[in-house]
């Protein structure tokens, strides 16, 4: 959100399990534009091949965030 | 005061007969105004009498609570003050918690937002401990005492009401601990040989003051056979640098420990020559992990260690703060060498603050604002 707030282009990855709260937060916070990019949970210690199938499910999503007209 | 006007409390009303008691309460479960426990009723006439404790206007906002940013009004502090059964004259001293809460280096969006079970501990200095019974000797951390339990309670109200803390919605603390409940306690000034912790941090002995620290649960430390004082707070630095703990991986950040000891153990390590300084000093070099043991696990690698640990060196030993001051030593509690430590998340710091008028001037007792 900082960043954003600064103008400068963000993905913030979040799984599927805290979305909601994700979205909750950036209402609070007046920023329901950020770009927010959902993987499935669960990511931590998870073999590195599955969490690699994961990012590049979203791959298309977060360039879009990342090179969105502003 | 906003562009559009003042921040003011919605009203509404209720018949006032005992029975209506229970649809109150069912209320405000349902609204979500609670901690899931009874609340008080905040009448008009209960919201005037704490106003009296404040030389603060009704709708002055004190700070805005993350993450919703909501306007905690004096308002609406007190209106939650009232609904934890806090007395009227508690209003200037959760005023001042509030205040330190708000601090960057206290890091409140953080800490409401996480799934690290942190709970606001409230520590109360100076005279108005005694004024408003503040505990702070046996049982410290537990139940009764109305000052302690209805004060924690509050700061808890308002970061529900105001702050918009709701548990799985926005706040996502995996367990929590119940000290979410409410976590106050006083500093046992008159039990300790050392200067309390508000006078370690500038302020004078004779003001009043809070400390907010966002901690864990207290964790017991229990040696009764321990002769000698590295011995003794050799168990208090193994139990204080625990594997699972963050504060061992957040060190080279923002990490912050503290260990509460009792009147009858700072006593006992005055005498025999212990400074508080030397008790933080020792618990910094001694509560250590090596990289070893640490290499691969807990949070390591997320978060740079202080700069004088060589993490290719499995003998390196990380020390669990950045700097021995970032272990605060409190005295609390009653007879007895129990100890408790208490851990926090790192990415926050403690904040102490004077209870104080509007304009900054410390109180002296809270009957000043009956003059």
């Amino acid at each position: 959100m900082a960043l954003e707030r600064k103008g400068i282009p963000t993905a913030t990855f979040v799984t599927h399990t805290f979305a909601s709260y994700a979205e909750g937060l950036c209402r609070m916070q007046r920023m329901q534009a950020l770009p927010l990019v959902v993987i499935a949970h669960p990511v931590a210690a998870r073999p590195v091949e599955e969490l690699r199938e994961k990012v590049r499910g979203v791959s298309t999503q977060v360039r879009a965030a990342l090179t969105r007209s502003r | 005061m906003s562009s559009a006007g003042p921040v003011k409390a919605r009203a509404f009303e209720m018949e006032d007969t005992y029975s209506k008691i229970f649809e109150y309460f069912d209320l405000c479960c349902e609204k979500g105004w609670t901690d899931g426990l009874p609340v008080y009723p905040p009448t008009e006439p209960a919201l005037e009498a704490m106003l009296r404790y404040t030389d603060r206007k009704r709708f002055d906002v004190v700070a805005e609570i993350p993450p919703r940013n909501g306007a905690a009004t004096v308002e609406k502090i007190a209106i939650n003050a009232i609904m934890a059964g806090c007395r009227p004259e508690y209003l200037p001293v959760l005023i001042s918690a509030i205040e330190a809460m708000v601090q960057p280096e206290y890091n409140l969006y953080g800490r409401q937002t996480t799934t690290h079970p942190g709970a606001h501990l409230l520590i109360v200095h100076g005279p108005l401990r005694n004024e408003l019974d503040v505990n702070c000797r046996q049982n410290v951390f537990g139940h009764g005492c109305r000052a302690n339990a209805t004060m924690g309670r509050a700061l808890r109200l308002i970061m529900i009401n105001i702050g918009g803390n709701q548990p799985g919605v926005t706040d996502m603390a995996t367990h929590g601990h119940p000290g979410k409940y409410s976590y106050c306690i006083g500093e046992d000034e008159e039990g300790s040989p050392w200067n309390p912790l508000h006078v370690d941090r500038g302020l004078a002995p004779e003001t009043s003051a809070v400390t907010v620290m966002c901690a864990e649960a207290p964790h017991n430390v229990n040696d009764m056979v321990s002769k000698t004082p590295e011995l003794f707070l050799g168990s208090a630095a193994s139990t204080m640098a625990t594997l699972g703990s963050n504060t061992l991986y957040t060190s080279g950040n923002q990490s912050e420990h503290m260990l509460v000891v009792t009147s009858e153990t700072a006593h006992w390590l005055s005498e025999l020559g212990w400074s508080k300084r030397d008790v933080q000093a020792f618990l910094f070099a001694n509560a250590r992990k090596p990289v070893r043991e640490m290499r691969d696990r807990g949070h390591w690698d997320v978060t740079p260690l202080p700069e004088f640990v060589d993490t290719t060196n499995d003998d390196s030993m990380v020390p669990i703060a950045g700097r021995p001051e970032d272990i605060v030593v409190l005295v609390a509690g009653g007879q007895g060498r129990h100890m408790n430590a208490i851990l926090t998340a790192g990415y926050t710091r403690s904040v102490t603050r004077a209870v104080a008028r509007k304009d900054g001037t410390p109180i002296r007792s809270t009957r000043e604002f009956q003059a």
